[in-house]
């Protein structure tokens, strides 16, 4: 089967191979000038206080400025799963039955749901491989940024596209081609379709849902405000900015009173504007008015954690498509 | 052995009954010619046979009892499906190799001897053979799986008159070989003559005609005689069409055994397309065995 598969895809993989490995190139072509300025980043202890703050302004303005398109690798890392959906995941099972071919392959001694699930699997098993290691190397490759606090890990154009989750996306966005191509009967309507809905997904996921998800289960602590501070924040702890455990990501923040009841958005905005607005130590005028600022947050420890649950939440749509797909082959002719 | 059988089969698309009612028990050894016209349900009942499609109503079995599409039916069963669909992008060497990985019994030995017999060259492209090569490699790759039954869907409807003599050449070459069972559907009652020896005859999703063409035709004749004994004439035979000129009739009948049929009336043979054509303008007509005989039949088969 290993055989079939390569015969019948091999332009496909090669192509979405070669869209992965272009991207690689490109990061693997910048990555020594990143390096060494991360290099000069932890060898001058920034940014610590015994740190050359002129030296970590410098490294930081540096690595603001480099010509590297962060916008575009993000980007490109986000569309990828999109295209091994449209180009690879739809026309699977679609061609076969525009061709007709399904009555030529279905008829043979494999039984077609076995034929599908080896089928499915090789080409997966590809693809999402080849979607790991990117996405480690994106990981990899975004430590600089995340060093010098200009990128978190936590934030969802890094989230999504780490070696886990861009995977996982991968594998969703495959399986939901080939549904949605067992479906439509037909190429173009299936790649259409997949390409909306596994973008759809995945704006969704970068705009909402993985907020969502981190907001699951989040802990509280009292702490300081830096700017307003209340309502949903959705950020990256900043070293010496923010008092929250280093490399944890907020949630939200909201205000109590001196009655320990939670102030209203309007009664929040009116104490950060009237009320500590103009002080330089909010901390100590909440304190000597009765006030309390709280944030939840999930620990950095808890990443990996969240990561993983995004995947078996993708892999988990992902086996029910595929089971989904195998009961409409086996109905369908 | 039974080549197949099917009970009480039938296949609905929507609203639509493609298939209906269907009830056959056709014994092994056979060329088994499927006839009828467009929309007839020829294409259904061989899907349903080789289990491309999930039966509405009934059952299809093969090879005495197999479920039809059963991991056991697919080794032994082989298709060829109608304008022969073959992955054009492949080379015909690539194609003899994916259907290899796709079957446990495949001798590829057989199918590049066959080829090199028609003259069809391993590295040419599909996409880029006649229709009658292409044709030519399905019928080789399925008969390279050495299967019981081979089904065989309008085999010959692309094909040129040169190109359907070769095609069904290699068939019944293939079949005295073999000692297989085939069944295939096909408009060209005349071709059929010629290779089928059991013919059935399907007209709107039912079955009229499900017999050895051997017993058929003697079954079967053409009567000339008065119109006005018309009436007498059918209490002793059942007429399946008659023909009116002045006071003279010409009547296709088909008899019940040994009778008398009258002085007044002149018998002569019916060719089997003059029969064909005579069932398929009258859908409600039949050939048929008692229905009840079939079925019990098959669930004989079944259990």
């Amino acid at each position: 089967m290993i055989r079939v598969t390569w015969l019948q895809h091999r332009f496909m993989v090669f192509g979405i191979l070669g869209l992965f490995g272009g991207l690689a190139i490109y990061m693997l072509a910048t990555y020594p000038a990143i390096h060494s300025l991360h290099a000069q980043w932890v060898t001058n202890g920034c940014p610590t206080r015994g740190a050359n703050e002129s030296t970590c302004m410098a490294v930081q303005s540096r690595l603001l400025d480099s010509e590297i398109n962060l916008t575009a690798i993000d980007i490109v890392l986000h569309v990828i799963p999109v295209v091994v959906g449209m180009f690879l995941g739809a026309p699977l099972i679609a061609r076969e039955f525009e061709s007709g071919t399904y009555r030529f392959t279905w008829t043979q001694g494999m039984p077609r749901v076995l034929w599908f699930a080896l089928k499915f699997t090789l080409l997966a098993a590809v693809v999402v491989t080849a979607a790991c290691l990117l996405g480690l190397f994106a990981t990899s490759y975004s430590v600089p940024f995340n060093a010098v606090s200009l990128m978190s890990h936590w934030q969802t154009g890094e989230f999504d596209v780490t070696g886990l989750t861009l995977g996982a996306w991968t594998l969703f966005s495959l399986a939901l081609g080939v549904f949605f191509g067992a479906l439509t009967k037909r190429v173009v309507s299936a790649m259409a379709v997949t390409g909306a809905v596994a973008g759809a997904a995945i704006i969704a996921a970068y705009w909402k849902l993985d907020f969502q998800l981190l907001a699951l289960g989040a802990k509280v602590m009292k702490t300081v405000p830096s700017g307003s501070g209340y309502g949903p924040l959705n950020q990256f702890a900043q070293p010496g900015i923010s008092k929250a455990p280093a490399g944890s990501w907020l949630v939200k923040g909201w205000y109590t009173g001196p009655n320990g009841n939670v102030l209203t958005t309007h009664a929040e905005k009116m104490l950060t504007i009237h009320g500590f607005g103009e002080s330089k130590t909010p901390g100590v005028w909440l304190a000597q008015h009765h006030y309390s600022y709280w944030v939840s947050y999930q620990p950095s420890s808890r990443f990996w954690y969240f990561e993983g649950t995004e995947t078996v939440i993708l892999v988990a749509l992902a086996l029910a498509l595929a089971w989904g797909t195998s009961a409409l082959i086996r109905k369908r002719a | 052995m039974n080549a197949f059988d099917a009970s009480d089969l039938g296949k609905r698309y929507g609203k639509r009954w493609a298939l209906q009612g269907c009830s056959l028990s056709v014994p092994a050894g056979h060329v088994v010619a499927i006839v009828g016209p467009n929309g007839a349900g020829k294409t259904t009942l061989l899907h349903c046979l080789i289990g491309l499609v999930e039966a509405s109503t009934g059952g299809a079995f093969v090879l005495d009892g197999l479920s039809a599409g059963s991991p056991d039916a697919l080794d032994r069963v082989a298709f060829v499906a109608q304008d022969a669909p073959l992955y054009k992008y492949l080379s015909v060497a690539q194609m003899i190799e994916v259907t290899r990985n796709l079957n446990r019994n495949f001798d590829t030995t057989l199918a590049r001897r066959r080829l090199d017999d028609l003259g069809i060259r391993l590295d040419q492209g599909v996409g880029k053979l006649s229709g009658g090569q292409q044709a030519q490699l399905a019928l080789a790759l399925a008969l390279a799986r050495h299967p019981e039954l081979l089904v065989l869907d309008e085999p010959l409807a692309r094909l040129d008159p040169l190109a359907r003599y070769e095609f069904m050449g290699v068939l019944m070459a293939a079949t005295a070989e073999e000692g297989l069972s085939v069944v295939f559907s096909s408009h060209v009652v005349s071709e059929l003559e010629r290779v089928a020896d059991y013919l059935i005859v399907i007209n709107s999703g039912r079955v009229q005609i499900a017999s050895e063409i051997d017993e058929l035709m003697n079954r079967h004749a053409f009567l000339t005689g008065p119109v006005e004994d018309l009436d007498r004439l059918s209490g002793t035979v059942d007429i399946v069409q008659t023909y009116r000129a002045d006071r003279q009739a010409r009547v296709l009948v088909r008899t019940r055994g040994a009778t008398s049929i009258g002085e007044n009336w002149e018998s002569s043979s019916v060719s089997l397309e003059e029969l064909v054509l005579a069932y398929l303008r009258d859908p409600h007509s039949s050939a048929l065995r008692s229905s009840n005989d079939v079925v019990s039949h098959v669930r004989g088969v079944r259990s």
